[in-house]
């Protein structure tokens, strides 16, 4: 990691991602391996001294203790004079856009509000390192866009490197400057947040970090810079990594945005299908569409009126070769069911 | 509608409305009124006096008054010193609820046998030819037989064992309801695992050791058979109620009574005032 950085880790449930984050934070041990911050090994090092902060998916606010007392709490035992903390308190919770809260109880306030204190407590420490353990998951969808336009530009105003784990692949996307992504405490992949949206290694990455339409198919040839597949709905080519024998089986990957429709077909990638069903998002459709071979593949609309895809209606669908990605590998976890750990079960 | 729930409320209430009122409310404004009544050699005349109140003020009651608080005070810290390890003990360090249940299932096996008889098997313990000082004797600490029944240590020991569980229940449960994540955080922000206990886990348990308290400090405070036992020339307000009630003496005894009261009450007044009970339920 790098200093100042936003880094998200992303996985399923039961992946270890608190378990991690708890290791960094000194609260649990780790069986094996070093927990290095700033050139320090700071593996034995207790919680108390290591200069981390933790905030919780649960915000594990004082109950006992007013919001004041809650964010003067790390000031306090830093032994800091009481104009210091009692001004350092007021700025934050002025930062965090809860100012005057000072001597409300944590019971009295919304989820929300109970979050930003949580964040603030934190904060007023200006930790080497700030941590987040899922802290948007327990409030609803809206205000967890709100909280993350916040908290990039927290991250932004102060520029404490953070650590921020989730499950909710809109967060890792919007909030992360780079991206890791585990899988059964093994790490799948390692990168820039876009490089691994459009680059993934392997198909639970691919599908893990937003949707994606997967064929099944065989390796037909290498043309250029691309691959070409054989699967059952024809050949298509398509961007890959490393070397890829004749005839070995593959997965041939695009996202649902980058498929066009159209009545003209283009030389490479076409094929032509039938609508399904559309799903209405407001500012987007999600058209489900059905292949000869009825392989169905999900296409985003934008800008769409009800009506402009009637069900069993015939289209021509195509896309670029640099826009879709072959894969030969799954996961780095032999023997998962990719739909159990994405869906839940 | 609202009228009609409130209603069937009270009419879920009602037994027990009924009950307190017949045992309880009804005595103790009996006991109030009976206070003020003149002692007669056969009970008592409903004719206005302070006699009793004044005969409080007595040297005699003075002593019991104070050595009833001292004494009951004195077990309620010392159960509060042993209840608080066992009770944080089985609470954090007893990760298996089946092994919880066990423990707390043991720990209430010796309630299962009658006052009386578990009273009564402090002295082949505590006594003269007593186990502890047969122990005592063999391991060459002491040539003569110690005298450990009979005085306030002795009472407060059975104290102790009889109303250990009361303490502990209460502060268990207190300490159950702490999400774990509290210390977890205290500690992310600076705090060693004492003072995150200090300022996170105990003051959180307040309420736990409240309760436990009030049991402790009600049932000693009443309970005169202990000290006619094991406390020989002890003399408690409770002692003395007794021996008033036997007496005859029944509107002294009742001016005891209602001064154990008033003070009981006062003492949850104070406790009330600082701690949040509801934080335990």
């Amino acid at each position: 990691m790098e200093k100042g950085e936003f880094y998200v880790i992303m996985g399923p449930s039961g992946s270890g991602k608190t378990t991690l984050l708890k290791c960094i934070a000194g609260l649990l041990m780790p069986e094996a391996g070093k927990i290095v911050l700033d050139g320090v090994d700071i593996t034995d090092v207790p919680p108390h001294k290591r200069n981390t902060s933790l905030i919780f998916q649960d915000y594990a606010l004082f109950p006992h203790m007013t919001v004041g007392e809650n964010v003067e709490f790390g000031l306090k035992l830093k032994k800091l004079d009481k104009d210091t903390i009692k001004s350092e308190v007021k700025h934050t919770l002025g930062v965090i856009g809860l100012a005057g809260f000072e001597d409300r109880m944590p019971r009295e306030l919304s989820g929300g509000e109970k979050q930003r204190v949580a964040v603030a407590r934190s904060l007023v420490l200006k930790p080497k390192l700030l941590l987040y353990d899922e802290p948007l998951a327990n409030l609803d969808y809206r205000l967890q866009r709100k909280m993350e336009e916040e908290l990039k530009s927290i991250h932004e105003e102060f520029g404490l490197t953070s650590v921020y784990i989730t499950h909710n692949q809109e967060q890792a996307l919007s909030l992360g400057d780079r991206l890791m992504v585990i899988n059964k405490g093994v790490i799948e992949q390692v990168g820039n947040t876009d490089e691994i949206y459009l680059g993934p290694e392997n198909v639970f990455t691919a599908r893990f970090l937003g949707e994606i339409n997967v064929l099944n198919g065989k390796v037909a040839g290498k043309e250029g810079e691309f691959v070409r597949v054989a699967t059952e709905e024809g050949s298509f080519l398509g961007r890959g990594h490393g070397t890829f024998e004749a005839n070995a089986q593959v997965f041939y990957c695009v996202r649902p945005e980058k498929l066009r429709v159209g009545t003209a077909p283009p030389r490479e990638n076409s094929a032509s299908a039938k609508v399904v069903t559309t799903i209405y998002r407001g500012t987007e459709a999600e058209v489900i569409l059905a292949f000869n071979h009825e392989n169905r593949v999900k296409y985003i609309a934008y800008d769409v009126t009800p009506g402009t895809f009637k069900e069993h209606e015939a289209l021509n669908v195509h896309w670029r070769p640099e826009d879709a990605v072959v894969l030969s590998e799954v996961s780095k976890v032999k023997d998962i069911d990719i739909d159990k750990l994405i869906y839940g079960s | 509608m609202a009228i009609g729930r409130k209603l069937s409320n009270y009419l879920l209430l009602s037994p027990a409305i009924v009950l307190l009122g017949i045992f309880l409310i009804i005595p103790l404004l009996f006991d109030i009124a009976l206070s003020f009544w003149t002692p007669s050699l056969t009970g008592y005349l409903q004719i206005f006096t302070w006699q009793n109140y004044q005969s409080l003020g007595l040297p005699a009651y003075q002593q019991a008054i104070a050595t009833t608080f001292t004494l009951s005070f004195e077990t309620v810290v010392v159960t509060l010193i042993f209840a608080y390890p066992i009770a944080y003990t089985l609470a954090y360090k007893v990760r298996s609820p089946r092994k919880q249940t066990l423990i707390l299932f043991a720990l209430v096996v010796p309630f299962l046998m009658d006052y009386t008889t578990r009273t009564i098997s402090w002295y082949p313990i505590l006594g003269l030819n007593g186990l502890i000082n047969a122990l005592l004797m063999d391991l060459g600490l002491t040539s003569s037989p110690v005298n450990l029944l009979f005085n306030q240590s002795a009472v407060i020991v059975v104290w102790f064992q009889a109303y250990v569980l009361f303490m502990m229940t209460p502060i268990f449960l207190a300490l159950s309801k702490i999400n774990p994540s509290l210390v977890d955080a205290a500690r992310s922000l600076g705090a060693s695992s004492w003072t995150a206990f200090r300022k996170v886990t105990l003051p959180l348990s307040a309420p736990g050791m409240v309760v436990g308290t009030i049991y402790v400090l009600v049932s000693t405070v009443s309970d005169f058979p202990t000290v006619r036992l094991f406390g020989r020339g002890i003399q408690t307000v409770g002692l003395a109620i007794a021996q008033q009630a036997d007496g005859l003496n029944w509107p002294f005894a009742a001016a005891l009574a209602v001064l154990v009261i008033v003070v009981i009450l006062g003492a949850f007044y104070v406790i009330i005032r600082y701690v949040d009970l509801q934080q335990l339920f």
